[in-house]
């Protein structure tokens, strides 16, 4: 297999939510090499390990982002996605800590504080790590404080607000106006179900998408 | 003679005529407050005109010592732990009634002990006051709603957690299949025991749907969850084949309409308009399948005007027209930041075209 045919095969993987040879997901890559071996293997062909990333696991992962958006794959699908990326990417861990291979940038998320609600947190937490970025991922019932605490910590840092319930858009509003009163800089993207473009125009916020392909697409453009 | 809101409900539930609009509604703690300041200690499903009441089976924990089910988990001192033994911590003091939910079988990967996990237990003896309470009900007119929803698919995630119960369901493992199935052996159980104590509706539910689409493949869901959701219904329809079904999921459910109605649900709620479009739905399903909420509770109620909230509201009521078909209702809790006024404009709404009420 030729580098470019190998590459493909692990975006292939990650498209696919294929994880290794023994997993029986999806049942039509049965017994095949999951993201896990041909990554591997990749790396051993001496294809240099910011090419794994950035020509096989990303483009898988920005073809799911993408599915996601259109309604073609759902949430379990994301997450097989996700699984098969990790699988690659545990094998390129040394190239991170080595310098070799370099993230985009730190993207801090968090559901906003009053919401204790996490699935749509999480799943744009998995598709922008899928898009080669750091996420730090602050968890639920986030207040101010504690995203500025974060953007301090890793300067330049983008900064994603999620709320699931009307109730909690009015502390996102407080939120996303402590941060930038404080940190006038950052860059601040929000969404959730509630949430719509009216509304982040409103609050001051720099970016709003229904979907998480959407913030990889303003990040890859701004960062 | 005048029907009773049982009658009324029933009939307007079967698109079989009606004499006025049905209302449902639900408030948080907060609101219910605000509404006692206002109005004294009365029922506010009494004040709204509500013509049902929610009635619930009496059952015990399976467990002894809940925090013993949690092996991978650490609970936070706070934790409270359901009768299913989903535990429930507390948020800061911003999240209100909200709790955030541990799942004791988060991480499990033994086929034993998920055997072994001890769900709810009751019996019929201990239940005579539902029966009562059912009968007493009818007796006042009323009909009895009982509260089932978190049927399978979400009774089976509170356990086990959402992403582990989708791989499992995705890699069909074994153990998606032995969770499922004890889930669904236990709401058979409690459906017997609603429909024997003469239960009119049974609110059953699983949240399929998120704001933009369905959370998981129709398929997924064909494979995993409609059998076993209609074996539910099955068992209810030998008790009593009238029972109406009621059938609840937050966001998009379109693409799971056609198999909820094959599974035999007659009324689905909410309808979110926020992404799910009232007058084309009703317009594909309305001969089949009745409409229970559809007042938006993410901008209509929070956000909207009296005025819009009475011309949604008369906009519904005329398009299912005088067979029925609608609840009319918020679509979900109805949480602190919604005007008092515009419930009092539903209330008057539903009232204006049919005034018998």
């Amino acid at each position: 297999m030729n580098p470019e045919e190998l590459l493909a095969k692990i975006a292939k993987c990650v498209e696919r939510g294929k994880v290794n040879k023994t997993s029986p997901y999806p049942p039509d890559m049965k017994e095949q090499d999951g993201a896990d071996e041909l990554s591997a293997q990749a790396l051993l062909a001496g294809i240099p390990a910011d090419q794994v990333l950035s020509k096989g696991l990303v483009p898988g992962m920005q073809i799911v982002g993408v599915k996601f958006r259109e309604n073609k794959v759902f949430v379990p699908e994301v997450l097989m996605a996700a699984k098969a990326m990790s699988a690659g990417m545990k094998h390129l861990k040394p190239y991170f800590q080595s310098g070799a291979v370099k993230r985009k940038g730190v993207f801090i998320i968090g559901t906003v504080m009053g919401d204790l609600h996490d699935i749509g947190k999480n799943l744009l937490g998995m598709i922008v790590e899928g898009a080669g970025w750091q996420v730090v991922d602050l968890g639920i019932d986030v207040p101010a404080a504690k995203f500025i605490a974060a953007i301090d910590e890793h300067p330049n840092a983008f900064v994603g607000l999620s709320c699931l319930l009307t109730t909690t858009m009015l502390n996102m509003e407080k939120i996303v106006h402590e941060i930038k009163a404080s940190r006038p800089d950052t860059k601040i993207l929000i969404g959730g179900a509630p949430v719509t473009d009216d509304f982040r125009k409103r609050v001051g916020a720099d970016w709003y998408s229904p979907d998480p392909q959407g913030a990889v697409e303003f990040l890859n453009k701004i960062g | 003679m005048p029907l009773t809101p049982r009658e009324n409900l029933i009939r307007a539930a079967r698109r079989q005529g009606f004499e006025w609009i049905p209302i449902d509604i639900l408030l948080c703690d907060s609101q219910v407050n605000a509404f006692k300041k206002n109005f004294g200690d009365i029922d506010y499903f009494d004040w709204f005109g509500v013509d049902f009441r929610w009635v619930t089976l009496i059952e015990h924990p399976g467990y002894t010592d809940g925090r013993q089910l949690f092996r991978r988990e650490t609970l936070p001192a706070d934790t409270e732990i359901d009768v299913l033994g989903v535990g429930h911590s507390k948020g800061s003091e911003a999240a209100y009634h909200m709790t955030r939910m541990h799942h004791p079988l988060q991480g499990c990967e033994s086929i034993e002990e998920i055997l072994k996990y001890p769900l709810p237990v009751f019996n019929r003896a201990e239940n005579q006051p539902l029966f009562d309470r059912v009968n007493s009900l009818h007796e006042q007119g009323l009909a009895a709603m009982c509260q089932m929803q978190m049927t399978i698919w979400e009774a089976a995630w509170y356990i086990r957690s959402m992403p582990d119960l989708l791989m499992d369901m995705m890699l069909g493992d074994e153990k998606a299949t032995v969770l499922l199935d004890r889930i669904t052996e236990y709401a058979i159980r409690r459906v017997k025991l609603y429909t024997e104590a003469g239960v009119d509706i049974l609110s059953l539910g699983d949240d399929v749907g998120m704001q933009s689409g369905p959370l998981m493949s129709v398929d997924l869901w064909e494979y995993w969850i409609k059998p076993r959701f209609k074996s539910v219904i099955d068992a209810a329809r030998k008790i009593n084949p009238d029972v109406l079904v009621f059938y609840h999921s937050c966001g998009d459910a379109t693409a799971f309409i056609e198999g909820l109605i094959d599974c035999g649900v007659d009324i689905l709620n909410p309808i979110q308009p926020e992404c799910m479009d009232f007058n084309q739905i009703h317009e594909t399903y309305g001969d089949r399948l009745s409409f229970w909420g559809t007042l938006g509770t993410q901008q209509l109620l929070p956000f909207g005007t009296p005025e819009q909230v009475r011309e949604v509201s008369l906009d519904r009521i005329c398009t299912v027209g005088s067979k029925g078909g609608l609840i009319l209702g918020p679509t979900h809790l109805v949480e602190p930041e919604v005007p008092f006024e515009n419930l009092v404009a539903m209330k008057n709404a539903a009232r204006e075209l049919y005034p018998k009420k």
